[in-house]
């Protein structure tokens, strides 16, 4: 197992690898110029190609490339223009709380994923299974950034049970408690697309393998059918619904940008479409680079606990 | 074009997918109606009727902050929306399934270095890789488009390409090669077209997604820009004025929701109609025992005498879309205890169809016992409740099944599945339970068998799988075993030694067998008395000697003499050609 | 049925097979345990007359189907040479895959996966009429018809798709394409083993006299020793990628000689054993 690990995590080095050239290209072929745009149209051309020369933009892309990776890698990822301070320190500030959001959200999406999916395939056809089709349905179907909206709405602008926005409590501005009723609305409006399609697919791998010829052996062998269904119908299940349990993280991760911008949370999302709206690169290339390399080691723990469960995997 | 009308015509026959086609025809006739429907200038700003409430005179769905007609905008905005949404799956979807052809097909170094490309674009959570691209070619519609695009073609490159690369291996490919067809034309007539369901199935389930992904990016700005306004934008619009006129907001984000829904709706009749496994209809979930219906009448019937066992005109029927069929018609067999039964059949004569009607483990649905009786040590089975039936199987009557890698459980090791076994008929510690295992292994002359418990299915040969199929059958000392094609699977010197392993224990445990096979010479190796089964009815029986030498029904005659028999095989070839009816 | 280019020389044997080795190369995974080389032949040498059928007898492992894609060019060996009709292969190779598929064919084991699911029977038959057998549409369509009749199906099987055939139905189909290249060999890879005992009688009939009146040569691979002898003139003992045992069938049967073949006898559930 541990050598597995290993492997798995050296194998990491060319995903993160290609991960940052694409980051690095994709902002490299931005059009325009960037100093132009920060010092904008009014600069003099001296400024701008004093600029360009101190963000090392008038050499070779390569060696661009080469100098920005050196000092990613020592942790530098540059000044923010717009803010006027480190990359980092703006990245690390903001990360946490979109991580608490996405955290939230995914635990949520995967319990009421996984017990929905269960109920449904056990009671297929039924009321119940009914009710979890049309709700996953509706679930999938849904702008979440509209969801978001139509909740304010009903909890904090009519019935005022919840706060519209503003979360404080780590940067010192409140308790636990206060953290907790800022993150219920965005966490569910989140979780709720997610909990869809980890419902569905439950569902689906539950009712595929209690066809399997083993399960029949299951039964021969006069199992209770509790046992049958919950131990062993889920562990095969739990086998592919957890790899999709590892990739709805990334929708997360991804859609906690609508979800900061409707809730007004402070992470990383938002400073994301704020930078992309002031042509802030290096905030961008960090901002995306930093949740990325994130969700790449997320998508090696459902590797690992996929291992775990499925012997026959790199065997 | 036929294919497609018959798609449509199993797509619209679910009900769901057909109001999902009427809703999407519905909103696609409005957007592509704009330009001559009566509406309003979309972007005729008027400030004196700003956020008018919806139903406002000449403003049926009010209006927004600089004065513009809601119903206008709306249905501009949808004819945005669904052009940039459409026109993006369509992109993604042509270049990824290239991509995945191409990678799936060739295989070697080309699908190692484009599926390591789309890895990386994977590696990235998804709205944030779109979020880059718009970063980098900056906010507008066409940008979001490209952004979706690069977004959604991994999903397109790995699902093809993994159905491809299955394709690749499979046997018709190499006939086609050897039939002189050059790899691009096999790729493209021979592979497409098995590809292609694949590929639209893909596209139908996630067409919704990418018209909701357009949107998102236009609500925050990096989309459609102003004054140009997709449904995206309006809600992004909408969203400053939400306090005092939601409806702003409401209005786009119900439209771009009926949309995404009406597409699901349609992508999931699309996938079950296209899906080959359920073809047949969704078939429902196998419950722990076979259902039996059956005319109330006859609740006696004979007493068995000294059979452990008897069957007494079974009938089990399989039900589908185009009304039940007869897998089993009225089969009487009994077998007393230590007897060995022999039932011989061809595929489809309903063989193992009985054997599972005995211990109620047919699935159901579709399966269903229709009549008949089942009496086990004089108790009829087709009317005892589950717990007598749980209590029975893997008790007092075990089942031995014939591929036994996909029998046993993948997931669990081999000691604890026996271990398991035991325990559920006789409560007792783990760990003692695992010692019994052990003994069963012995029993069952397997190697190691203190260690081999702890191996998974996958890494034991078949024949060792075998034996612990065996072992787990006779873990509670049972009084009936049913052997299903047991050694089916197996290497003909492996199946020897299997055979033997088997009259062995029945011979020292008394045990009764019933024993299902295709294969003559495994039956007359085994069986006391053999029954000949056609088309779900016995039509001969009696000692698997005197039957196999001296076959009394037609049936059994042709089979017998169509039976190579070493030494003289050669006389299965005297009878002359037949045509290929059967 | 169609002319055949002429084997090289007369006496040349119709496959001749020498030294035939064939490694799977080491998998090697940058992590786990790597996968060693499989020596799936080890030095396999083999010659069939003209005419003549050589039954080819193994169990899982023992490199049979290895040893058959090797002959039809699917695979292609580590070392040893392969000659057809006097011609080795690499020769034949050279002028393009099609003069491979002109002088050997091959018949699938499994017949259903062999054949495209949506293609029906006409298209499956039109491939190798027109590339290797070089017809026009019109003669294509007829020379379709008369092979479906030489084995025992009638014109209505030329629109059934796969899934609308039977087990024995779709092996026709399979051997009917087989035909249609006009090769002289043809290499069958067990081809009655997915089939019912009756169906597998008719096909082996059906291949017994095809071989007669068409002057085939075969190459027939199979477990069933018993199969083996109803069809072959001699056989050969396949075990872990070497020829243990060679001889007639019967005699293999009655006096086997290697140790391996003894159990493999042994190992037969005789239908009168008592």
């Amino acid at each position: 197992m541990a050598a597995y690990i290993a492997g798995r995590l050296i194998a990491l080095v060319p995903v993160l690898f290609g991960l940052s050239l694409i980051v690095f290209t994709i902002m490299a072929l931005i059009p325009g110029d960037p100093a132009t745009a920060i010092l904008g149209s009014y600069a003099t051309p001296e400024n701008v190609e004093r600029l360009n020369r101190e963000l090392g933009l008038d050499r070779s892309l390569p060696v661009q490339y080469a100098t920005w990776l050196g000092n990613v890698v020592a942790g530098d990822l540059g000044q923010s223009t717009s803010l006027n301070r480190p990359v980092l320190d703006e990245v690390m500030e903001r990360f946490p709380a979109t991580l608490i959001l996405a955290g939230a959200a995914l635990v949520l999406a995967s319990v009421l994923g996984l017990l929905a999916g269960i109920v449904s395939a056990v009671r297929q056809y039924g009321l119940a299974d009914k009710l979890v089709t049309l709700a996953v349905l509706v679930g999938i179907s849904m702008p979440s950034f509209w969801l978001g909206l139509l909740l304010i709405l009903a909890f904090s602008v009519r019935l005022k049970v919840l706060p519209v926005s503003g979360m404080y409590a780590i940067y010192g501005g409140g308790d636990a408690a206060d953290l907790l009723r800022h993150l219920v609305l965005p966490a569910t409006t989140l979780a709720i697309v997610a909990a869809g399609i980890i419902a569905r697919l439950t569902r689906s791998a539950m009712l595929e393998v209690l066809r399997q010829d083993f399960i029949r052996t299951a039964r021969a062998k006069g199992l209770p059918e509790r046992r049958v269904v919950f131990v062993h119908a889920l562990r095969a299940a739990l086998v592919t619904v957890i790899p999709v349990i590892g990739v709805q993280a990334g929708f997360v991760l991804g859609g906690a940008v609508y979800i900061e911008t409707v809730f007004q949370w402070p992470g990383i999302g938002r400073m994301l479409v704020d930078a992309i709206s002031t042509r802030d690169i290096l905030l961008v290339q960090g901002g995306v680079l930093v949740v990325a390399a994130s969700y790449v080691l997320l998508n090696l723990v459902a590797d690992v606990l996929q291992r775990l469960m499925d012997p026959r995997i790199g065997a | 074009m036929r294919g497609f009308a018959a798609l449509l015509r199993r797509v619209m026959r679910n009900r769901l997918a057909a109001a999902g086609l009427v809703l999407l025809a519905a909103i696609l006739l409005v957007a592509v109606l704009a330009p001559v429907l009566p509406l309003a200038d979309p972007n005729a700003t008027d400030p004196v009727r700003r956020l008018k409430p919806p139903f406002t005179d000449g403003a049926l769905l009010g209006t927004d902050a600089l004065g513009r007609d809601l119903l206008s905008r709306l249905i501009w905005g949808a004819r945005l929306s669904l052009a940039v949404g459409i026109a993006a799956s369509l992109l993604a979807a042509l270049i990824g399934s290239a991509i995945g052809l191409v990678a799936g097909y060739a295989g070697r170094w080309t699908d190692t270095v484009l599926m390591r490309g789309i890895d990386t674009l994977m590696a990235f959570p998804y709205l944030l890789l779109a979020l880059a691209v718009v970063a980098a070619l900056g906010p507008g519609l066409l940008n979001a488009l490209y952004a979706v695009v690069i977004v959604n073609i991994p999903f397109f490159a790995r699902t093809v390409r993994g159905v491809t690369a299955g394709l690749r291996s499979r046997e018709f490919v190499d006939a086609a090669r050897l039939s002189g067809k050059g790899e691009a034309r096999i790729l493209l007539t021979e592979v497409l077209p098995n590809v292609t369901p694949v590929i639209v199935i893909t596209l139908s389930t996630t067409v919704g997604w990418m018209i909701l992904e357009t949107a998102g990016l236009s609500f925050l700005g990096l989309g459609s820009q102003p004054p140009e306004a997709d449904l995206g934008s309006m809600l992004g619009e909408g969203r400053k004025v939400l306090i005092n006129a939601p409806h702003v907001a409401a209005v786009p984000g119900l439209l771009v929701f009926l949309i995404v829904i009406s597409l699901n709706l349609i992508g999931d009749g699309v996938r079950d109609a296209l899906d080959p496994r359920l073809r047949a209809g969704v078939p429902g979930r196998p419950g722990a025992v076979t259902r039996v219906r059956r005319p109330a009448a006859r609740a006696g019937g004979p007493a068995s005498g000294d059979a452990l066992l008897a069957v007494a005109d079974l009938r089990t029927a399989f039900e589908t879309p185009h009304g039940p069929v007869d897998a089993v018609k009225g089969v009487s067999v009994s077998v007393r205890r230590g007897e060995c039964l022999g039932i011989i059949g061809e595929s489809g004569s309903g063989k193992s169809v009985t054997a599972l009607s005995i211990g109620r483990l047919v699935a159901s649905p579709p399966g269903v016992i229709t009549g008949g009786s089942v009496r086990f040590d004089g108790e009829d089975l087709l009317a005892a409740p589950p717990g007598v039936l749980r209590r029975l199987r893997g008790g007092r009557i075990a089942y031995v099944f014939q591929d036994p890698l996909t029998t046993l459980h993948p997931l669990m090791r081999v000691g604890d599945q026996v271990a398991e076994a035991i325990r559920a008929h006789r409560p007792m510690a783990r760990a003692a339970a695992t010692a019994e295992a052990a003994r069963l292994f012995a029993a069952v002359r397997l190697p190691d068998q203190e260690t081999i418990g702890s191996a998974y299915p996958h890494e034991l040969s078949g024949g060792q799988r075998q034996r612990v199929s065996i072992a787990m059958a006779l873990a509670n000392d049972p009084d009936l075993v049913i052997a299903d094609e047991p050694t089916t699977a197996l290497d003909v010197t492996v199946q020897a030694e299997i055979l033997d392993l088997l009259d062995g224990l029945r011979r020292d445990r008394g045990l009764a067998v019933i024993f299902i096979s295709h294969d003559f010479g495994v039956i007359a190796r085994l069986c006391d008395r053999v029954a000949v089964m056609l088309k779900g009815e016995i039509v001969e029986e009696g000692p698997a000697a005197a039957v196999l030498a001296e076959p009394r029904h037609p049936y059994t005659r042709k089979l017998v003499a169509a039976v190579p028999i070493p030494g003289r095989a050669r006389d299965i070839l005297a009878a002359p050609v037949e045509g290929g009816a059967r | 049925m169609t002319p055949v280019p002429a084997p090289a020389s007369t006496d040349a044997p119709a496959v001749e097979v020498r030294d035939l080795v064939k490694v799977h190369p080491a998998r090697f995974r940058l992590f786990g345990p790597r996968r060693p080389p499989v020596r799936a032949l080890r030095g396999v040498s083999l010659r069939v007359e003209e005419g003549e059928t050589l039954g080819i007898i193994g169990e899982s492992g023992s490199g049979k189907t290895t040893l058959a894609r090797c002959l039809v060019g699917l695979t292609r060996p580590t070392s040893g040479a392969i000659a057809i009709g006097g011609r080795s292969l690499q020769d034949l190779g050279a002028g393009g895959p099609r003069a491979v598929a002109q002088a050997v064919q091959y018949v699938f084991q499994d017949p259903q996966s062999s054949l495209n699911p949506r293609h029906p029977v006409r298209r499956t038959l039109d491939a190798p009429l027109r590339f290797l057998a070089g017809l026009p549409a019109d003669a294509r369509e007829t020379r379709a018809r008369d092979l479906l009749e030489a084995v025992g199906l009638d014109r209505g099987f030329l629109d059934r798709y796969p899934h609308e055939l039977s087990g024995g139905q779709a092996q026709r189909v399979g051997i009917a394409r087989a035909l249609a290249a006009g090769a002289r060999v043809i290499v069958l890879d067990e081809p009655v083993s997915a089939l019912d005992v009756s169906v597998q009688a008719q096909v082996l009939r059906l291949l017994a006299e095809l071989r007669r009146t068409l002057g085939l040569t075969y190459l027939f691979i199979s477990h069933d020793l018993a199969v083996v002898e109803a069809i072959a003139h001699r056989a050969i003992v396949l075990r872990a990628g070497e020829v243990v045992e060679e001889g007639a069938p019967d005699v293999l049967l009655r006096r086997p000689t290697h140790p391996y073949t003894r159990r493999l006898v042994a190992s037969i559930p005789l239908l009168a054993a008592r």
